[in-house]
Parts: structure tokens; sequence; C-alpha cells
């Protein structure tokens, strides 16, 4: 639950609803048909199809709360390991894939391969420098400026970029370079 | 139009090594890259503006612009989406290019002058004899004074020990595996990785140096940034790790003879039918990627090395005769990931350190061998990147709580991990993989971009290889207990993570030993997607590099 916080707290899910809107150029989302709705939004009706189909069906563990997410939908109403169910309903493709959004629709690989993304990202978005970007953050990359120490950095006592660290231990094994061990030196 | 002797689709592990070759024996080389140049003063802001078109001397490298540019940020570098180490155009506002993969996994695979090597961990160990010979097409023994060429002009050297290969030794040794001081490697054992990063500096441990002062120095600082860009040495040929735009590239521009052109996307091999040799290459069409001008270019010889994933569809998309072989038995090292979690207590007897700081030192250093079943690296990446490593699970999530995990982590248990992110150590599984003609590339049948039909990633393992990668798993596993690694996470990654992809267009059925297509004379293929298999599970870059060694060599004798 902590980290459900944290990852709200740092935004995170701005820096997904950003990519999945840039990861497909538009030429090729119009043959997906993804501009209305965009990548973003079908994604998050595919994850709300799989809510609403976990509740109906009584799978729901802890109860709803529709005011966890300013206009969420059922997804979002979910506790989080009720959230996962709704994730392992759709991995494990345990609904009727007729009724789900474009480019969703009939495309089981590409469910399953979203679940996984979706995770990845929430974890990308969290422990790299993303919310550091602070007020750039949304910005196209170029734009983008660090404004402060990447709280995911802090996290994990990570210390960022670094010019170099004295860590060395020596060698297990020398290279036997055939044209003697400085080759490279005399040549360059 | 002007007549290039040779042009080279792609300027990555395989492109800039031909290139180099071909220029220093006189011939004239264009060579085209998709995407942007970092380190050229003729691109200040190349992912903002067009710039030159072309650059052709070794003046034009820079290495302070280089510094700026790639400044170790990995989300600003390796976002797969926008970073500047994405498969996509130099305009990081507009869209990567898109590949239809209709299964879990990702694709890691970047455009720009140095192509995928740029984010590659420059590990070069060679091909297991045993997966060459008498498999291949040529033997193992044609191939070593091109392996060692290669070794001595990245270079290639073995990685130096910091703690995350200290303890990996350990626990190697505690499980019973002996040092195998070898590069011809025919019995399973550990050693350090061959790497194509500089040693070093003698300074590294002289604390009156300071380290901003050596990053600027010849010589690998262990700043850990091999996937996130390495910046570090005092000129453009002098980068500590060795990806083809510090390496090969200023190699080839020193000739005089070679010319890169990035920014420019290939559409089209352009053919004619000559009355004695029939079919055969004489040029290409680009497409500006800025101002989406199309051009034709006309060369006596064309080399793709585009990768395995362009390459058939390049092929395809230019109408070139059908092969069956064209596109099919992608391998990809059937790769799992496993972490180990340590406690200080156990830690500081064996490092003498609290800490394993897995960002620290060569991102891949150690690693253990097996002839027959592949290979085990160690990997220590930045935060977000390791955490998103974690995401990726054939199992989805593990409910149950032990000392291993199966799945993908979430919630209290990610948090627990990545906590202890400095004391962890990674394993990274990669399997002798079987080539297979159901796996590969074709072309999507309703899906184009402005480069032409999108290509259909597929890739399924076999029985064999499925076999063969939990063997993996469990020798990691033991390792890492063996070390003192109190939990385990055992990511059970989808097969579909494409990081070592070869063989789609292999030898001996799309292209002859020398490594000209059997279909169309005149047409060299210069990159991973020309390997007969998987190599047994060793990384491919260098096997990519010694052939492409070769290529120019035979194909210079041929035609020029």
């Amino acid at each position: 639950m902590a980290q459900v916080d944290e990852a709200l707290d740092l935004s995170v899910y701005e820096y997904i609803i950003w990519i999945l809107d840039h990861s497909i150029s538009i030429p090729i989302e119009m043959q997906l048909q993804l501009v209305h709705p965009t990548f973003s939004k079908s994604t998050a009706q595919l994850l709300d199809v799989a809510a609403a189909q976990l509740i109906q069906t009584g799978q729901v563990k802890y109860p709803l709360n529709v005011c966890a997410f300013s206009g969420g939908g059922p997804f979002a109403s979910l506790m989080e390991s009720d959230r996962l169910k709704a994730i392992t309903l759709l991995e494990r493709l345990e609904l009727n894939l007729e009724n789900l959004p474009s480019p969703y629709q009939n495309n089981p690989g590409l469910i399953q391969n979203m679940m996984d993304v979706l995770n990845q990202l929430t974890m990308f978005g969290h422990y790299s420098e993303w919310n550091a970007y602070g007020s750039t953050r949304l910005l196209p990359p170029e734009s983008r400026r660090i404004e402060y120490f990447p709280p995911g950095w802090i996290e994990v006592q990570y210390p960022g970029p670094a010019f170099g660290y004295r860590d060395f231990r020596g060698y297990l094994m020398a290279f036997p370079h055939k044209r003697g061990e400085d080759s490279w030196r005399k040549r360059t | 139009m002007a007549k290039e002797d040779v042009i080279v689709i792609g300027s990555g592990g395989g492109g800039a090594v031909i290139a180099k070759e071909l220029g220093e024996m006189g011939l004239k080389v264009l060579v085209l890259e998709a995407g942007p140049w970092y380190g050229n003063k003729k691109w200040q802001n190349p992912n903002l503006q067009p710039g030159a078109k072309i650059s052709s001397t070794f003046d034009d490298l820079d290495v302070s612009l280089y510094k700026q540019l790639v400044n170790k940020y990995e989300q600003n570098m390796n976002d797969l989406v926008s970073g500047r180490f994405r498969w996509g155009p130099a305009d990081r506002s507009r869209s990567q290019w898109f590949r239809n993969i209709k299964q879990k996994g990702m694709i890691w695979q970047s455009s720009g002058v140095g192509g995928t090597t740029q984010v590659y961990t420059a590990n070069c160990p060679r091909a297991f004899p045993m997966a060459v010979d008498h498999v291949w097409p040529l033997s193992y023994l044609e191939l070593i004074p091109y392996y060692e060429k290669v070794e001595d002009t990245l270079p290639v050297n073995f990685a130096p020990t910091t703690a995350k290969e200290e303890l990996f030794y350990y626990g190697a040794k505690k499980a019973g595996w002996h040092l195998i001081p070898t590069l011809d490697v025919t019995v399973p054992g550990f050693r350090p990785q061959p790497n194509a990063i500089l040693p070093p500096n003698n300074n590294i441990l002289n604390p009156h140096v300071r380290l901003e002062e050596l990053s600027w120095m010849e010589g690998c600082t262990l700043a850990g940034h091999c996937v996130n860009g390495c910046p570090h040495g005092p000129s453009m040929d002098k980068i500590a790790k060795r990806s083809t735009n510090v390496s090969y590239v200023p190699l080839a521009l020193k000739t005089s003879n070679v010319t890169i052109r990035p920014n420019a996307f290939v559409l089209k091999i352009v053919t004619d039918i000559d009355s004695s040799e029939g079919l055969r290459a004489i040029g290409v069409v680009i497409r500006d990627t800025w101002t989406g001008e199309k051009e034709e270019l006309q060369a006596k010889v064309v080399v793709m090395a585009a990768g395995s994933i362009e390459s058939p569809r390049l092929w395809m998309n230019s109408g070139l005769p059908h092969n069956p072989w064209v596109g099919k038995g992608l391998v990809n090292h059937y790769m799992d990931w496993l972490t180990g979690i340590f406690a200080e207590k156990e830690l500081m007897p064996i490092l003498g350190s609290s800490d394993v700081n897995p960002f620290v030192g060569h991102t891949c250093g150690a690693r253990l061998d097996y002839p027959g079943l592949g290979t085990l690296q160690t990997v220590g990446m930045s935060p977000g990147l390791t955490a998103s490593f974690f995401g990726m699970s054939e199992s989805g999530y593990d409910f149950l709580t032990s000392s291993m995990t199966k799945g993908r982590l979430y919630g209290d248990e990610l948090k627990e991990v990545m906590t202890n992110y400095r004391r962890t150590l990674s394993v990274l599984v990669s399997t002798d993989d079987e080539v297979d003609p159901q796996n590969g590339i074709t072309l999507d049948p309703l899906i184009s971009d402005e480069h032409g039909s999108v290509p259909v990633v597929a890739y399924k393992p076999t029985k064999r290889s499925k076999r063969k990668r939990s063997e993996l798993v469990k020798i990691a596993v033991d390792i890492l207990y063996k070390a003192g690694a109190k939990k385990i996470i055992w990511s059970n990654w989808p097969a579909g993570n494409m990081i070592h992809m070869e063989s789609t267009m292999r030898m001996g059925f799309v292209v002859d030993e020398n490594c000209e297509s059997y279909d169309v004379k005149r047409l060299y293929i210069a990159d991973n997607s020309v390997h007969y298999n998987s190599l047994g599970g060793p990384n491919p870059t260098l096997t990519t590099q010694a052939l492409a060694t070769r290529t120019a060599e035979k194909l210079f004798n041929k035609y020029f």
C-alpha cells in the first residue's frame, strides 16, 4: 500500500499517461483506431472492464472507494490487492475479448504485454529521475530540467550519476592480447 | 549522382566495423544511419535541429559536446519511448518507430551513430567453439584471427573486480565452479567478463586526483554508466566504453574514405539485372528523417547492417526475391533474471564492506559459461532500470512470501527489495537458444509507417531452450545462496525480451559463408542476423564484429 501511495505522490500516473500517448505516431494510431480515445484512455478502459467484471462477479475482497481518484472509474475504486486481481484477470485472459476497446479487442498478446508494461512503467517512473523534472516533466524531453534530487533515488540511496568510484579491487586475469599487451595504446 | 564504392546501412555493432575495414582498404564508403549523431560538432542540438547532412572527418568529433548530451540520467537516456537511446528518429518530440510485438516482452535497440552499442554493456565473449564447429558453414579456427583483430582494435580486456564481481566469484567458488582462464570456452566455469572497456586509469585509487578529473582521463572510472551512456575519457576516440561510435567510427573517419550520414532511413534496396551477374544491388532509396525527402544513392556494393529486425524488414519491403529463411529463425537467448538480496553482516567478511553497490563498476563484469546450456552474467544498473526489470514476468504476481519469490514484484515486497537496492546482486540468464523457423520477423499486412510495412516480431522458445534455461536458473540460484543471499527474486522473464537478437538472415540459408546474399549479388549483411545460431549463449556483438571484419576482406577481394 505504501508503494502505491508514494507512486501517487510522485505523480507516476502522469508519466505512464505521457509515455502511452507519445509511444505511437499518429499515422499508426489511426491505423490502430487509437486517436479517439487515446492509447492511455483505451488502456484505462481496459482496466475498468476487468475491474467491473471483478465487481459484478463478487470477486472483490475489499470495499470500493469511489473517491480514491478524482474522475476515476471502477479500477481506481479498487483497493490495491483487488487491482492486482483485475490485472491478473486480464493477464490470464479470463474475460470476453470481444467486449474490449480498440486496440485490445481480440488482441490477447497486446493485453498481456500491456500488463507487464504498466508495471514496468510504474517502477521506472518511480525509481528513475522522472519526477525530479518537476514543473518541466510533461514538456518534450529537450525542454526538461532537473529541479531537485530524485525522490526515488533518495529512497534507494542511489547517489545519482557519478564521475566514478574508487572500488577497484584488482584483476582476476589479464587479457592475452596476441599483438602485445599495449598494442592499442601504441597505435593510438 | 556520385557513385560510392560501398554503402553500409547502419552504424552499429557491425556497420561501423565494416566501414572502417573497407575505408582502410581504400574504398569510398558511405554509412547511412537512421538516428542522430551524438558528439559531432555538425550536430550541436541533434535532437532539436536537422544540423548538417554528412560528416567525414575525425576533427568533427567533440567530446565536450558528447559529455553534455550523454548525461547519464536513466530516464533521459534509456526511456524506450523518449530516451536519447531509443529506436526512433532524432527528434524526440516525435514517437519511436513502431514494431508490432503481440506477446509480453520488450525490444532493446537504439538508433543513432553507434546503434545499439551505445546502450550495450560492451561484453565481448567469443562464441562457444562447440556451437560453431561442424555446425556453422565455417570453422571456429577460421574465426579466431578475426576475433583477435577485433579484440585488439576495440580493445577488449577482462573486467576489473569491484564488489559485485567479488561476490559472484565467491559464490561460484563455493558452489564448486572453477575459474576458466580462456577465451575459447570448452568447459563450464566462471571468469571475468571480456569487455570492450578501457582498463581503469592508474590514478583510480589516488585520492589526490578528483573523480571529475579522472573522468577526463583515459580509462574506466567504474562509474557504472555502461547502459546510461559512458561519456568518460579525454577525447571521443578514447571514451572508456567502446561503443562503435567511439571505437570503430573514429578509426573509420581517420581513413578519410568514410562518410557518415545520420538521420537517413533506408527504405529500399535498388537492384538491376546484369547480363553476367544476374540480379544485383546497385543502390538504395533513403528518406531524410527530418525533412521527409527521399533520395536515391548508388554504389557498387551494398551492405545491410541494420540489425536482426530491420535487415529482413528492408529485404521484404524492397521486394527482393522470396527466400523462405528471410526473417526466420530468430533467437534471443531466451533470457531470465534473478536477484539476490544480502544482509550487511554476511557481506562484511566477504567484501569488507556492508554494501554490494550494484551501480559501481562494469555493468556486467563477471560471468559463468556452460557450453551446452548457456551463460550467467552479473548485472548492476541504475535504480529505475533495475526496478523496471522486476515488473516483467511470465508468471504475473507471486502472492506468496518465502525466501524465494517467483514472478513480478509489487507493493511492500518491491519496496523491500528496492530499499535493499545497495545490497542486491542480479544475474542475467542467457540461454543456448535453438533456431526455430517459426520465430522471427514478418511484415504486418495491415500497418505501415513512413518507411513501409512495419515488422511483426514473434518468438517462442523450444522445449529444449526451456529445459536449458531452467537448468541455468538452478545454477544461478545455487550461486546466489552460496554467496549468502537471504532472499532471491526469480523474475521468470517473458520469452519475448529481445536483447540479443540474432539469426534472422542465417548464414548458409540467406547469405553464403562470406555473408553475401544468395539471391542478390553485391548485397552483403554485416549484423547479428547472419549468425547461424545463438553462439551457444554468449553475447553476440564480438562475433558480429569478427564476421564484419572477415566480410570486408571477402567483399574487397571479390569486387575491387
